[in-house]
């Protein structure tokens, strides 16, 4: 172990030849590429040729731990997942909260890099400093409950941390996630899928070794300071008191919150899944991750008509609103339902919601009907319905199977004007918030190599005109002063394309969104400290900044290589068309020409002509390998 | 000036009220942002202001009796 938050050390598993070694790194690697998708990209694009098959034992699978994770750092808890994607073809890339990523770095490894397909269900176990494939037969087929508790039970030690599939990941539904702790998620882009064709169950990991950082004493007291910050800070408190589910509201309110199928943006039932209904009458508490103060996680009662099992804990913003509004449900209970399903199960609950209201579209609009779906036709605000079509996605059992492919290719395959229906970029269906009530949001969702992901730069609410909190952490990055949601300008650009670093230094860093800025109580220049604390080093926002720019380079260039270009860089035509409700309707709307110029823009802050970064650009950025492939 | 408040979100909690409503009468009241500290919410963290199914701007003016709701600034996840 190093004295600097990493450990220096790469396990490589090749399930293939049931091979495991490590590969040591130095100082020099981790201040390139920080951690977790920094250090997945540098194995994808090396060992991902373009054509491989990401359901193929050929993919390359990378669990990676932030750069801080591990250390006392509060609220930086998180690990990233890469890989070629089976549901885009692009990279697939998820940050997952927990204990799991801190786990691994007390077990002596900064990442884990997996390769081939074991000819059998395997699991991997490590412990301080050691690995081994191990049978999973007796796990394959069980839930994620049932899988954690059977090998914590196996290994005898029920604090071992396990990342795992349930079967959805097993029979590969191309939106599986990966599911840690049961109520943490690397949920998008479906990594459940890509650990399922490798017959890999799960990789459970215990560790004893405290991750050192340089500076002990500083980092202690900078998490002291956090600690009591959080106390006061009003941000993190709302965080706690009602966590991502206070978003129902403001966003029916705004008339953005997605509604059966994005048909609507208010839902006349929103109120009944709404934050305020679920934190009175359904929540025993909060959970929290490592080592973080803000505790935002939801902790149900359980129980209730359908009898849900609080050990899955309870539903975040987005799975409330594709698995109740989108779907036209306003049932608090099936909303928890399907949520512990989904976590149960090994499925991302946007990507699952969001093929079924598309399905239940499809019924409205006569593409499909009651043959097709057993005999009972899929309509929207059906909960009952939604709840057994999540197992039979899981299943792939009749039309599930059809469900299980991802909605763009359903919509494809059932032609008959269905992809009208599907709300996706590059394939992966859209997080709940309309771009056309924060148009740098559609920037996000176009330009993300992910597809539609909600995560790859800040939101424009926070950067309003006249808002303290974005004008706080705007202020150290140039950013002086705010640009309305609606805006398209080059200042939207810049806000856009700024905290699209900022967020991918905090993947690297393994930092949680909800706690550092804007979002929560860590400023930038405490977030620095930290860095510096643990590392050792003598760096500087600047020079933090730039892995963030590094890594989008790298996942641009990756999906480059992968055949994806400017014209898979757009929106769904939905969200050009007037806004159908809220305070706002018919009015607000994205102009397509604006758009279109706002991404050309975002390529040439990034120095992508033609969309591709440019060979100056890569060695700009330290990439001169890449530039040299 | 009597403006009646709903609080959603978690600012009822953040503002240390008991009911979701509150009633606030007070003669410094006049623009849409003098709410604020009167519920002893810091700025920033409400994300929405709405009136009669209209969105309101900080530097709107209130009326006597209007009914205001007021949104937190959070997010998804």
């Amino acid at each position: 172990m190093m004295a600097g938050g990493f450990c220096g050390r790469i396990l490589d598993v090749d399930l293939t030849t049931a091979q495991v070694t490590v590969e040591e790194k130095d100082e020099r690697f981790f201040r390139a590429y920080g951690g977790g998708p920094g250090v997945g990209l540098h194995y994808l694009l090396q060992d991902v040729p373009a054509g491989t098959d990401p359901l193929g034992p050929g993919n390359v699978m990378v669990f990676a731990a932030g750069l801080l994770t591990g250390t006392l750092a509060p609220s930086v808890p998180r690990n990233t997942v890469c890989a070629l994607s089976p549901l885009t073809g692009a990279l697939g890339k998820a940050e997952a909260g927990g204990w799991w990523g801190a786990e691994l770095k007390m077990a002596g490894f900064d990442a884990v890099v997996v390769r081939g397909r074991a000819a059998r269900p395997v699991y991997l176990w490590i412990k301080d400093g050691a690995a081994e494939i191990r049978d999973a037969g007796r796990v394959w087929g069980k839930d994620t409950g049932e899988t954690d508790a059977a090998l914590k039970g196996e290994l005898g030690d029920a604090r071992v941390r396990i990342t795992m599939i349930g079967p959805g990941g097993e029979r590969m539904v191309r939106f599986a996630s990966i599911v840690n702790e049961l109520v943490h998620f690397n949920g998008r882009n479906g990594l459940g899928a890509v650990m399922g064709s490798k017959n890999l169950k799960a990789i459970a990991v215990r560790g004893t070794t405290r991750v050192a950082a340089a500076d002990p004493a500083g980092v202690q007291g900078l998490a002291r300071w956090v600690a009591e910050a959080a106390k006061e800070n009003a941000l993190a408190k709302l965080l706690h008191i009602q966590g991502t589910p206070a978003t129902v509201a403001s966003s029916d309110a705004a008339g953005g919150l997605p509604t059966r199928n994005w048909s609507a943006g208010s839902f006349e039932e929103a109120k009944e899944i709404g934050g305020d209904k679920l934190t009175d009458e359904y929540l025993s508490g909060t959970g929290t991750c490592f080592a973080c103060p803000i505790r935002c996680k939801r902790a149900l009662k359980g129980g209730g008509p359908l009898g849900v099992e609080a050990k899955f804990g309870g539903p975040e913003y987005e799975t409330i609103a594709a698995l109740g509004s989108n779907c036209g449900v306003g049932d608090l209970d099936v909303v928890c339902k399907a949520n512990e399903l989904c976590n149960r199960l090994g499925m991302d609950t946007i990507s699952t919601g969001a093929a079924i209201s598309f399905a239940m579209q499809c019924t409205a609009a006569g593409i499909i009907g009651a043959a097709d779906t057993d005999g009972r036709e899929l309509r929207f605000g059906d909960g009952r319905a939604v709840l057994e079509w999540i197992g039979k996605i899981a299943r792939r059992e009749g039309f599930g199977d059809l469900l299980a492919e991802g909605a763009r290719t359903a919509a494809k395959r059932l032609g008959k004007g269905a992809e009208e229906y599907v709300v996706h970029v590059k394939g992966q269906e859209a997080p709940m918030h309309d771009p056309r009530v924060k148009a740098g949001v559609g920037l996000q969702y176009a330009l993300s190599p992910i597809g539609a992901d909600h995560w790859f730069a800040q939101h424009d609410p926070l950067f309003a005109p006249g808002n303290p909190v974005g004008a706080a952490t705007g202020q150290p990055l140039g950013i002086l002063e705010g640009v309305a949601p609606g805006d398209l300008t080059g200042d939207k650009v810049r806000m856009v394309y700024y905290t699209s670093m900022l967020n991918s230094l905090y993947d690297a860093l393994g930092v949680c969104f909800f706690g550092f800025a804007p979002r929560s109580v860590t400023p930038l220049n405490k977030m620095i400290a930290l860095v510096q604390a643990a590392t050792g080093w003598d760096t500087n926002l600047w020079e933090m900044l730039k892995i963030g720019e590094r890594i989008n380079a790298m996942a641009r260039e990756f999906n480059c290589r992968q055949g994806f270009g400017t014209d898979d860089d757009v929106l769904p035509a939905k969200f050009f068309a007037p806004l159908p409700s809220g305070p706002n309707k018919g009015k607000a709307t994205i102009d397509r020409e604006a758009f279109r110029q706002a991404v050309e823009m975002y390529y040439e802050m990034a120095g992508w002509p033609g969309g591709r970064p440019s060979r100056g650009k890569l060695y700009e950025l330290g990439l001169g390998w890449l530039a040299q492939q | 000036m009597k403006v009646s408040v709903v609080l959603v979100g978690g600012l009822r909690e953040l503002a240390g009220l008991d009911g979701k409503t509150v009633l606030l009468d007070d003669p410094s009241l006049r623009k849409v942002a003098d709410l604020l500290p009167l519920l002893r919410l810091p700025p920033g963290i409400v994300g929405l202001a709405m009136s009669g199914g209209r969105q309101l701007d900080w530097e709107d003016d209130l009326a006597e009796g209007m009914a205001v709701t007021l949104y937190s600034l959070v997010g998804g996840g």
